[in-house]
């Protein structure tokens, strides 16, 4: 897989994640869908596993690093971690799964999407609720959880979006699997 | 993955899966490194999410840092202005007597910095705003934000040199903040109430028992009226407009105290620009520096 083409599309992803989600936010209880997490499972369903596993754990990461947690005495803070390991557990979900899918209908990314983002949710608010035993982690790690899940099932509508560039960009990034080279000689 | 020597791109996941697990579970005082790293991410992401802040402001009806109608804003500042006069002078009289000693209490000044909002939490269930001023500015921690004039956007929760991150007054874990909540025009002290967010964009909390005349008639506060903030923690910034009262309920383990919930009149999930109000050095009460993160 092409890394300088896979951080560039990240760049792109996280930076449009970051400032539209206001706008596609719902209700006040914060539901709003990742732009990331289409990408990954994208990433997830082509590269070759152990890359596919890097990126999702990178991205994660940066989401980490991007997030500011408030906590409960007042300020904010950084806790890398979280984000990276759920969506590195969340694309093991669609490497499990891309034997079984049509890798080449926009459907399996949508299909896909929320079944990763439910695992991603999942992972990152046991891990701040392991935290909270010992330390303070500002929100209560169930009620991260609710709007967390609807926020995965929400990103299925972004997913149908980037399908569309994401598969324009495929050949850019050249995932070299041999179940790429399979569904390539059919495009 | 080509394969170097010790070096295989197994063992690089294999570590880099090692590092989150165990960042993830560092406590907190470990993790003051951390905030420098994000700030680099968050200015290497910032160009793209501001493009996509000001598509998404475009697209909505975006809150400004000055309110739309001059007119009733200018309106609403000098109700601001004189509720928090109000506030004064009853805090003054308290103060009176270290007055009459010879001790001067400072002037209530604070310097306005407009910025815009650049982006959202990354994270879901997150609901940070980051705002382009930051400590190089003079932005310092527990700073108010305000949008539409005089509406309190939020607490500055954390600065960075380029900009800083600001929590709702509406977000789950902002912690309860004190208003105060006048019955009539007329009526010049108010009710005080402990306000902490619900999680679906209100504030709910309980206030305390007053009375008025010889008949001791208890102040009540009605639908509709404006809470005003006058925490004691943030004094430079009393009287800004936390909200409006959308719910009056009794309380249930003190049936003469009012439960009201009040509703920010801005839409904290659209701002595209706001106003950070720093307190002056020398003025900013010990309360004013009190947001002091990790």
């Amino acid at each position: 897989m092409s890394i300088g083409v896979f951080a560039i599309v990240l760049w792109l992803v996280l930076g449009l994640d970051e400032g539209v989600s206001g706008l596609l936010r719902v209700g006040q209880g914060g539901v709003a869908p990742s732009l990331v997490l289409p990408l990954i499972v994208f990433i997830g369903l082509y590269a070759p596993q152990r890359a596919a596993t890097g990126a999702a754990l990178v991205a994660g990461m940066l989401i980490d690093l991007l997030t500011f947690r408030v906590l409960a005495g007042g300020g904010a803070a950084v806790v890398p971690g979280p984000n990276a390991l759920g969506m590195a557990l969340a694309v093991q979900v669609v490497l499990a799964a891309r034997g079984l899918v049509f890798l080449n209908s926009p459907v399996t990314l949508v299909v896909l999407t929320p079944a990763a983002g439910i695992v991603w949710q999942v992972t990152t608010v046991c891990v701040l609720a392991l935290r909270g035993v010992y330390d303070d982690t500002g929100s209560s790690a169930g009620s991260m959880l609710v709007p967390g899940l609807l926020g995965a099932l929400y990103s299925a509508g972004p997913a149908l979006v980037l399908w569309f560039p994401l598969r324009w960009a495929m050949p850019l990034m050249r995932f070299d699997s041999p179940h790429v080279a399979r569904i390539g000689s059919r495009r | 993955m080509a394969t170097r020597g010790l070096i295989t791109s197994g063992r690089l996941l294999a570590a880099a899966v090692v590092v989150s697990l165990v960042c993830a579970f560092l406590p907190m005082r470990m993790l003051g490194w951390v905030t420098p790293v994000s700030g680099v991410v968050i200015r290497l992401v910032a160009p793209v999410s501001s493009l996509g802040k000001w598509l998404s402001d475009q697209a909505s009806r975006a809150e400004r840092e000055a309110h739309p109608d001059a007119e009733l804003g200018r309106f609403e500042e000098l109700e601001s202005l004189v509720r928090g006069q109000q506030m004064e002078i009853a805090e003054l009289r308290a103060t009176l007597d270290a007055l009459e000693q010879g001790d001067v209490l400072p002037e209530a000044r604070v310097r306005q910095l407009a910025g815009r909002v650049f982006a959202t939490a990354a994270s879901r269930a997150e609901r940070t705003l980051l705002v382009r001023r930051g400590s190089a500015d003079g932005v310092t921690l527990g700073s108010v934000a305000v949008v539409r004039g005089r509406h309190v956007l939020g607490v500055v929760s954390a600065v960075e040199p380029a900009f800083c991150v600001v929590t709702p007054t509406v977000s789950r874990d902002a912690g309860t903040l004190e208003a105060t909540v006048f019955a009539s025009d007329a009526d010049t002290e108010g009710v005080r109430f402990s306000l902490t967010p619900v999680g679906d964009g209100t504030l709910r909390g309980p206030g305390q028992f007053r009375t008025v005349g010889v008949d001791q008639r208890p102040v009540e506060v009605s639908l509709g009226a404006t809470a005003v903030l006058s925490d004691p923690a943030m004094p430079s910034h009393w009287g800004l407009f936390v909200g409006r009262v959308v719910a009056v309920d009794a309380d249930p383990a003190s049936p003469l105290r009012q439960v009201i919930t009040v509703r920010p009149e801005v839409d904290t999930r659209r701002v595209a620009r706001a106003v950070i109000r720093v307190p002056e050095s020398g003025n900013a009460g010990a309360g004013d520096a009190s947001g002091a993160g990790p």
